[in-house]
């Protein structure tokens, strides 16, 4: 069941989803034993790391159920200011995190981990793109609207590409931009689904398919995204919450975060 | 008013069903309530100036009408032919033709790539529709039409077949006694199909999505800026549903007024004698 909420929670409908997953959360912990339940809000793009650690820290702590739910972090921020029962807060943005913080709603806030941009294109690469230079080529590019953390970082190094490409390059790729998708696994979707020719996410989420090839992005254009954690100052589980979010960056959670493609090495506490 | 005065009779005012009935209501109409009382006149009026607002209105406003022009063209007479068939593979058919309404928009939306996408069962034919104003409206044809077909259907079955015997044994051709006793006489049914299956258009957001993506102008249509606006914008985004809510609520009922307007025009009796 937490497998298939997961896929529920990281499509348009992970309000829903999420309120569900709530709901049938609840029954469940009625059944046998009173199990101890830590309920994790964490961003779309963390979904599969974050099932390898619920494993990882269920089997450390018996009698504890972690229940991970994934949507995009705004969405997630907005539940927990309207007072969604969670326990754990993990942003993709440092922006959402710092206006809980600021709003006393959560506290504990660590940086546990980075996300650099890539390009990615089919696996038969229709558009022959090899390079960032190259991107202007395709004729579909896909990006996440300008509201969402992927979409304004794709922006932020389009332009800064400019240095190397000239000054029009921006609005050489945005000429055949052809949809603004509202999470990063709905770009991801149309280049697997062959739709789009080239799309900008993160590696993390490229990584987790193999429907499509990752074009690295020159470190002095690339942005890097900021992923957050901390413990809501309404946890039912305060102490669960505080060892999850210290377990993050624990040896176990670092190569876990690795290999999922992410960045830890200069991650640290902010 | 023989329809009150029966159901006083049978006792459907007593008291529990009135809870039911004002519970259910209250469930419905209450989160519309909170949506007008979450906006000012002045959040509202914002609202409209939002960057994302005015093409995504006009753009669900065109598509939207174009969905139901399509829809009203080619269900009418797919519902005529589903009302008159018999046999076990019609009401197959019938069915097939109410499955979208049970399969969640998302996945119409990927059903869509896997014909007219680029790796398509019509990939052949080069149509390049995702990602344009087209296959907004074609996704909204799917999610939308069952609901006028069904309404529709239902209203063709309704009419006496011996009305339509009678007609033809007077000279009408079968494409007159179509038009000039069928259609007038299920024509409620028609309208609020018609309404049905335009707000469900308007309201169109999975299958768009994923087949058409989201481009302000070209595909973004309102619940997809809705949408967009939701990862800034709680409040902005609860003022733009609003604006959505209340044409929605104007245009169905105007439908209703029409179909009221037809009713005490022409009672039951006089449109059966067919005016000539």
């Amino acid at each position: 069941m937490r497998r298939a909420l997961q896929c529920l929670a990281r499509g348009p409908f992970g309000w829903i989803a999420i309120l569900t997953g709530l709901v049938l959360g609840c029954a469940r912990a009625n059944d046998d034993t009173p199990p101890r339940t830590l309920t994790v809000f964490a961003a779309s793009s963390l979904t599969e790391v974050f099932a390898e650690l619920e494993a990882e820290h269920e089997a450390a702590n018996p009698g504890v159920d972690v229940v991970v739910s994934t949507a995009g972090s705004q969405a997630l921020r907005v539940q927990i200011e309207h007072g969604a029962p969670a326990d754990v807060f993990a942003s993709a943005n440092a922006a959402h995190m710092q206006a809980l913080v600021g709003a006393g709603l959560v506290r504990h806030d660590v940086r546990f981990a980075e996300g650099e941009l890539v390009i990615v294109v089919p696996r038969d690469n229709p558009a022959g793109i090899t390079s960032l230079e190259d991107l202007p080529r395709a004729e579909r590019i896909v990006l996440g609207a300008p509201e969402v953390p992927v979409g304004a970082y794709a922006r932020t190094m389009l332009e800064q590409a400019g240095a190397r490409y000239g000054p029009e390059f921006r609005a050489r790729v945005e000429a055949h931009v052809v949809s603004l998708e509202p999470n990063v696994r709905l770009v991801l979707a149309k280049v697997e689904l062959g739709e789009a020719d080239a799309a900008v996410v993160y590696r993390s989420d490229a990584t987790a398919t193999r429907a499509v090839t990752i074009v690295a992005i020159p470190a002095d254009v690339g942005v890097r995204a900021q992923y957050h954690a901390g413990v809501l100052t309404a946890a039912a589980e305060p102490e669960l919450a505080r060892a999850f979010v210290e377990h993050l960056r624990s040896p176990f959670a670092r190569a876990a975060l690795e290999r999922h493609g992410f960045l830890v090495s200069d991650a640290e506490d902010r | 008013m023989p329809k009150i005065a029966s159901a006083t009779r049978s006792g459907l005012h007593a008291a529990p069903s009135v809870v039911l009935g004002l519970g259910l209501l209250l469930v419905l109409v209450l989160p519309i309530v909170a949506l007008g009382l979450a906006s000012s006149p002045g959040e509202l009026w914002a609202a409209l100036g939002h960057p994302l607002v005015p093409a995504a209105l006009w753009l669900s406003a065109w598509t939207s009408a174009i969905s139901l022009l399509l829809v009203i063209l080619t269900g009418t007479p797919l519902a005529w032919m589903l009302a008159r068939a018999r046999g076990p593979w019609a009401r197959i058919i019938e069915t097939a033709v109410e499955l979208p309404i049970a399969i969640p928009p998302a996945v119409v939306g990927i059903a869509l790539l896997l014909v007219f996408g680029r790796q398509g069962l019509l990939a052949g034919l080069e149509l390049g529709l995702p990602f344009t104003s087209a296959a907004v409206v074609l996704a909204q044809v799917v999610v939308a039409a069952p609901f006028y077909v069904q309404s529709a259907a239902a209203g063709f079955r309704s009419v006496d077949d011996d009305l339509l015997l009678v007609a033809r044994t007077l000279g009408a051709s079968p494409r007159g006694a179509f038009l000039r006793v069928a259609v007038p006489l299920a024509l409620p049914a028609l309208i609020n199909g018609a309404a049905l299956c335009w707000a469900r258009a308007l309201g169109e957001f999975g299958a768009t999505l994923l087949f058409a993506g989201s481009f302000p102008g070209r595909t973004q249509t309102m619940p997809l800026a809705i949408y967009a606006a939701l990862e800034t914008d709680v409040r902005v985004a609860t003022a733009i549903a609003l604006v959505l809510a209340l044409v929605a609520f104007s245009t169905l009922l105007l439908a209703r007024a029409a179909r009221r307007w037809l009713d005490r025009s022409t009672s039951p009796h006089a449109r059966a004698g067919g005016s000539p």
